[in-house]
């Protein structure tokens, strides 16, 4: 781990330990005590070495944000895309509705109907980002990881209808190329081959 | 001669008041940057190369910010409060001398607004005229708030008022002056001669007296956000406001010309070091600590405040005062 | 009555019930997928089999009554495992596309998977290419069917269309068209409705909504007197317009049947009406000018009141000829029956074992009626017989006995029938007048209705008798009240009822005849300036949208029918109505001090057989066992007998000739049908193919209907389902119709190609 990847490393729990509080002063003469104590070993002086020595040594943690940016986990959950077929290039959605089922805050709605080859397509998808809470249900019960969630956290907008349509969030086709699979909420471990039993094929 | 003096004391007032309101603007910058440092930050990094023109943007919000008076305000004594504040801590620079003399095309300069006999008790007295400000703005601003603010000045600096008059009755004594050059011209002659090592305990009580007395960290009560939002200047906006911090910045620099003349040889030379840039290090070593002290230390409670005032801080005054007076005496 | 015990629980069943029928009348779950309770047990699925304790192996519980004291287990281990295999054997080449299935959601095959844990497949098959079919208002997918043959029981025993038959084929086993290239049948829908998977589904339907979005709103059908059960499916629009829109029609299938006019014919809701406060004040003005108010019975038991309120108050004329002809007819048959009403009830009529039909064109005047005539004759094969001069194809594989008879001369037919199934003492009743005058030998000749076919008829009855028949039923049509001699038609029906084993039942031609009838005294003349309602007046206010003031349509209000069955059902909103309604109008007269039209609901007049019950109070559901709970059923009152003897019977009127009739095409019952997006259509003459080649047309061509100095220039279009003579609707209401028939519902006309 170097440079920012550092930051993501979540797992500080080993280096817990446990502060040894002393027991509190209860009488005037203990109380006196503790401040001769504590006066005659200069404590506060201890808390002046640490500021200065944590400015001498300059180990400066702060990401500069427009400038620079941390590596965001693939879990993380920012405004929604709808992912087309590498290969093909066709919508994955197939407008089975789960998503808008799910969704607790209600804001999914889907508009769908036959296409002319007499599959099931959604005409229109509309998610209202003033509701969704970006709990990632939707992602997670997509059975075609059609819906997912974008890294795209930096959507700051005029109108609140912004990147709620489908054609704010359907990859278009000239970038189909650059579309990367989704790593995050929902999408099958990378074990998932091994877990499923098959069917038997007559053929 | 007479036309020439004032002529050379407006220059000077004007060097003063501008040089030090800069002053007190870089320090704001200086402080944050020095805390930012300290918590592992880089502090403003935006405004300017390492975010030097910080402080200018802050200058610029500052006057062009709405001047707002709330309705239930007395209006006349809430548009005068922050003057007080910041006339007060400019007059007490009057009597600070403030480097060597030195002389501009045959001109000798004192740099010293006016050299008054009993300079000392001049800059503690218009020092504590501050406390005005902070107490007449509480009480105007018709807030809660503002009020808890203000009586909290009132308790605080009159408090140790009597701790800085304490601490430094002893270095007059042994002086025997008022004036701040004759102190400067006691310790001349090398570190030895610092009045620090004659009076430590009163050194150290007169640099916990300015912490007090310039509302820093860790006695930063009056405005302390957690317990009263803002103090007495909840209420104050744009450059109203401005001029308390300009005045608690300026109020820092007097402390620190203060501690550096009467404890630690003024503006005479160190070694190689001219006393100009004396005197500099010493007042800017005071600044830096007290920004340090505010990046370590957390602040304590009033009634602490109050304890440590009276109960300890005064009663060791008093008894240096009387075992100065005892040695002087054998 | 036989007692025994359901999974320890002692049930007791009724003679002929299965233990299947049983327990799901205590509430005991037994799974089912080829259950359907309206027909008979199909045994395909054997998910039913439960143990009966000292029976070896398992039994089937949906054919199998139970015997006394049987313990029967409905749930075991060994049940559940051989449950299991059956649902893993439907799951066999059954595609999993669940989330585009239409029927994901409210699918047996979805719900039983679950229910057996059916997680993975051991077994498999070689899939068979198996073409999806469009049939018209329906596609058929027999990749997904499971061969339950729900839909073609339910075609053959309820419908009596038998329009699709199974292809056996092993895993190529599908449904397909009985005898024909492509389904040709009544689009009653009702395989859609009883399919347990996606392989039958409407097309209008398909890929626009999921089951779980939609809002289920329980209604009765507004289309035909029958007023069917129903729930309007609605959900928002679309994305851009939140406003609601039925996307489809249900019905508690395993106990009622929806025609296809209900099931298809459900758009008919008058949108964009806004509150016009102009229109609104015309409105007022028009009625305090009006002395005439002429109206259908396309309106609810309440609306209805509310005239009569407007009559009493202000003395209008209430003018709904329909209604009048039908409430003359009853008021007639009252007196000569003693009952202000008719008894049987459509369950009667399933339950009928000999039924005669006269003087309705019974498959599009009222399915319901035809669906229970079906159920009684597959059921417990009773005899069918129809009079009508119009031979109507649909009802062959229905009908026992077809007796054409002349038009206009139901008269003679009717009287032929009270001669044979009434003793003398009814003769006697009828008057000697009208015995003297009855002459079989002339009215046999007259009607064309042989005397060996009467004999006929009599022969079938006494052999019905002595095999134990109990129920029999006279079934009347609209024919008969708008006939010249309706009064005394009524009469002879009202002696049949009261003298024969037979009970008469009285077709209501429209949705709410009957409760009109009641409610409302209608007159027969029409006033100077009339409002009409759904009906060209002087001042229009109309349902449909085309009118001077915008009323609410059928599914947009709540209130309540009187229906066939002498039922008094609730109606809910389906679709929000913005603009105003009667009770305003009622309100702005002084009429009426309510705010709610419903709260009419109670007031309904008692002395009629209506009961003093909250419109919130109606119940309207089907219990586990089938009992309908809808509203109530109105109270048959004694009539006093009339004295007044039967007027003798006349000369019969002569037809001669080019004869049209006068009813709706299949899926037609009015403008309101003909709204719905998916049953429009221009109106046409129907004729059959004899009528065809007699005035040498072909399909398609234009044809000019003159009567009088009335000329209308219509289409021809050949209806396959009608053996004989050609005939018109009144659906739609760009063609006018209604003057070519003043009041009977046939009519000499001449026809000439244009």
């Amino acid at each position: 781990m170097n440079g920012l990847e550092q930051f993501k490393d979540r797992n500080v729990s080993q280096n817990y330990y446990r502060v040894k509080i002393e027991p509190y002063p209860k009488t005037p003469w203990e109380r006196f005590k503790r401040v001769v104590r504590r006066s005659l070993r200069l404590e506060l002086f201890v808390g002046l070495k640490i500021t200065l020595m944590e400015m001498l040594r300059f180990k400066i943690h702060t990401i500069q944000y427009p400038k620079e940016k941390l590596p965001i986990s693939p879990r993380y959950r920012a405004v929604h895309k709808l992912l087309r077929l590498l290969e093909s290039g066709n919508e994955r959605c197939i407008g089975c509705g789960l998503c808008e089922k799910i969704c607790i805050s209600n804001c999914i709605r889907i508009d769908t109907r036959p296409d002319e080859n007499g599959r099931k397509i959604p005409t229109e998808y509309t998610i209202n980002f003033g509701r969704c809470i970006f709990c990632g249900y939707c992602a997670e019960v997509c059975p075609e990881l059609a819906i997912v969630h974008g890294q795209d956290y930096e959507h700051a907008s005029e109108q609140r209808a912004q990147f709620a349509l489908k054609e704010d969030m359907l990859t278009p086709l000239d970038k189909l190329k650059e579309q990367k699979e989704y790593p995050g909420f929902g999408a099958p471990t990378p074990a998932a081959d091994k877990l499923i039993k098959k069917t038997p094929l007559a053929y | 001669m007479e036309s020439a003096f004032v002529i050379e004391t407006i220059i000077k007032i004007l060097v003063v008041l501008g040089l030090f309101s800069a002053l007190a603007g870089f320090a704001t910058y200086v402080e944050r940057k020095v805390l930012a440092f300290m918590q592992r930050r880089l502090g403003p990094m935006h405004v300017g190369p390492w975010g030097l023109l910080q402080v200018l943007a802050d200058g610029i919000k500052l006057f062009t910010k709405e001047d707002f008076i709330p309705q239930g305000a007395n209006r006349i004594i809430f548009m005068i409060a922050p003057v007080i504040t910041a006339a007060s801590a400019f007059i007490a620079m009057a009597a600070i001398p403030m480097f060597p003399e030195f002389t501009i095309g045959g001109y000798t300069v004192r740099p010293i607004i006016s050299d008054i006999n009993v300079g000392l008790l001049f800059v503690l007295g218009v020092m504590a005229i501050g406390l005005y400000g902070p107490l007449l703005a509480g009480m105007a601003s018709g807030n809660k708030w503002s009020l808890l603010g203000a009586a909290r000045t009132a308790v605080q600096f009159l408090s140790y008022e009597v701790v800085t008059g304490l601490s430094v009755l002893a270095p007059v004594m042994i002086v025997g002056s008022l004036s701040l050059i004759d102190f400067n011209n006691y310790q001349a002659g090398g570190i030895s001669n610092w009045l620090v090592w004659k009076q430590p305990v009163a050194f150290i009580l007169f640099l916990i007296a300015g912490f007090a007395e310039t509302n820093r960290t860790p006695f930063d009560l009056l405005e302390h956000e957690a317990e009263v939002i803002s103090g007495y200047a909840t209420e104050y906006s744009g450059m109203r406001w401005g001029m308390f911090f300009i005045g608690e910045y300026a109020n820092m620099f007097t402390i620190g010309f203060l501690a550096s003349l009467i404890f630690l040889g003024g503006f005479n030379d160190l070694g190689f070091i001219p006393g100009a840039i004396a005197i500099l290090l010493k007042v800017f070593f005071f600044i830096f600590l007290f920004i340090w002290a505010r990046a370590s230390w957390p602040h304590i409670r009033p009634d602490q405040l109050m304890w440590l005032c009276w109960k300890v801080l005064m009663p060791i005054a008093v008894i240096n005062v009387v075992i100065t007076g005892i040695v002087m005496m054998f | 009555m036989v007692k025994f015990y359901i999974d320890g629980k002692e049930v007791v069943a009724n003679r002929g019930e299965t233990i299947l029928q049983v327990a799901r009348r205590e509430g005991i779950y037994i799974p089912t997928m080829c259950y359907l309770s309206k027909v008979k047990p199909i045994e395909s699925c054997r998910l039913c089999v439960v143990e009966v304790e000292g029976v070896e192996g398992f039994v089937l519980s949906c054919q199998t009554p139970a015997t006394p004291d049987a313990r029967i287990t409905t749930d075991s281990k060994e049940l559940y495992e051989h449950r299991q295999n059956i649902m893993k054997l439907y799951d066999v080449n059954h595609p999993l596309e669940c989330g585009v299935c239409d029927k994901s959601g409210e699918c047996d095959l979805q719900n039983k998977n679950l229910e057996f844990r059916v997680d993975s497949q051991e077994f498999s098959a070689r899939d068979q290419y198996r073409p999806i079919q469009d049939w018209n208002y329906l596609q058929y997918d027999p990749s997904l069917c499971i061969l339950c043959e729900k839909c073609v029981h339910v075609c053959n025993e309820v419908i009596g269309d038998d329009a699709i038959e199974i292809e056996y084929g092993g895993y190529k086993s599908r449904i397909i068209p009985k005898d024909a290239e492509t389904l040709d049948c009544t689009w009653c829908g009702e395989c859609v409705a009883v399919c347990p998977v996606g392989a039958f589904i409407s097309k209008d339907f398909k890929y626009s909504a999921n089951a779980w979005e939609l809002d289920r709103i329980p209604a009765a059908c507004a289309h035909c007197s029958a007023s069917c059960h129903l729930y309007y499916e609605t959900k928002h629009s679309s994305i851009e317009n939140p406003e609601p829109k039925i996307y489809r029609v249900k019905n508690e299938f395993e106990f009622e049947t929806l025609c296809g006019a209900g099931r298809f014919g459900f758009d008919f809701e008058n949108r964009e009406a806004k509150k016009d406060e102009e229109a609104f004040k015309r409105a007022i003005e028009a009625f305090k000018r009006a002395d005439t108010i002429k109206f259908t019975s396309f309106i609810t038991n309440e609306e209805a009141l509310l005239l009569q309120k407007m009559k009493e108050r202000f003395g209008y004329r209430l003018v709904n000829d329909e209604a009048r002809a039908y409430q003359r007819f009853l008021e007639n048959f009252s007196q000569y029956s003693g009952k202000s009403l008719y008894t049987p009830s459509l369950y009667d009529i399933e339950d009928s074992d000999f039924i005669i039909l006269m003087g309705s064109f019974i498959s599009s005047d009222n399915p319901a009626v035809r669906y229970a005539m079906t159920v009684s004759q597959k059921r417990h094969r009773s005899e069918i017989v129809n009079f009508h001069p119009v031979e109507d194809d649909l009802l062959k594989p229905v009908v026992t006995k077809f007796v054409k008879h002349e038009v206009g001369s139901e008269e003679a037919a009717l009287s032929m029938l009270v001669d044979i199934l009434c003793d003398e003492d009814a003769k006697k009743r009828a008057g000697k007048e009208w015995l003297e005058s009855f002459d079989i030998g002339y009215l046999s000749a007259e009607s064309n209705i042989g005397e060996e076919e009467i004999e006929d008829i009599l022969k079938r009855l006494k052999m019905k008798k002595r095999r134990g028949a109990k129920r029999f039923t006279l079934i009347l049509g609209e024919d008969l009240y708008t006939h010249p001699r309706a009064e005394n038609l009524a009469k002879l029906a009202g002696l049949v009822d009261r003298f024969s084993e037979f009970d008469v039942m009285l077709i209501p031609p429209k949705t709410n005849t009957l409760g009109v009838a009641l409610i409302c005294d209608l007159d027969e003349e029409e006033g100077e300036f009339s409002i009409g309602y759904n009906q060209k007046g002087d001042f229009t206010l109309s349902a449909l949208g085309d009118g001077d003031l915008d009323m609410p349509a059928l599914n947009q209000q709540e209130g309540t029918f009187t229906n066939i069955d002498r039922r008094v059902v609730p109606t809910n909103v389906a679709l929000p109505y913005e603009g105003y309604v009667l009770n305003d109008i009622a309100k702005e007269l002084g009429v009426s001090d309510k705010e709610y039209t419903i709260e009419y609901t109670k007031e309904l007049p008692k002395e009629k057989g209506y009961k003093e019950i909250e419109f919130d109070e109606l119940d309207n559901e089907f219990l586990n066992d089938g009992t309908e709970k809808r509203g109530y059923e109105l109270e048959i009152k004694k009539v006093n007998l009339s004295r007044k003897n039967i007027e003798p019977i006349e000369e019969l009127p002569e037809f001669n000739g080019t004869v049209i009739y006068r009813c709706e095409p299949v899926l037609q019952f009015s403008p309101f049908t003909n709204k719905a997006h998916q049953l429009r259509t221009k109106g046409k003459l129907y004729a059959s193919e004899t009528f065809l080649n007699d005035l040498g047309l072909k399909e398609g061509d234009k044809v000019n209907i003159q009567k009088d100095n009335i000329t209308i220039s219509i289409e021809v279009e050949r209806d396959g389902f009608i053996a004989s003579g050609a005939y018109l609707g009144r659906f739609d209401k760009n063609i006018d119709t209604e003057s070519l028939f003043k009041d009977y519902r046939f009519t000499e006309v001449k026809i000439q190609k244009v």
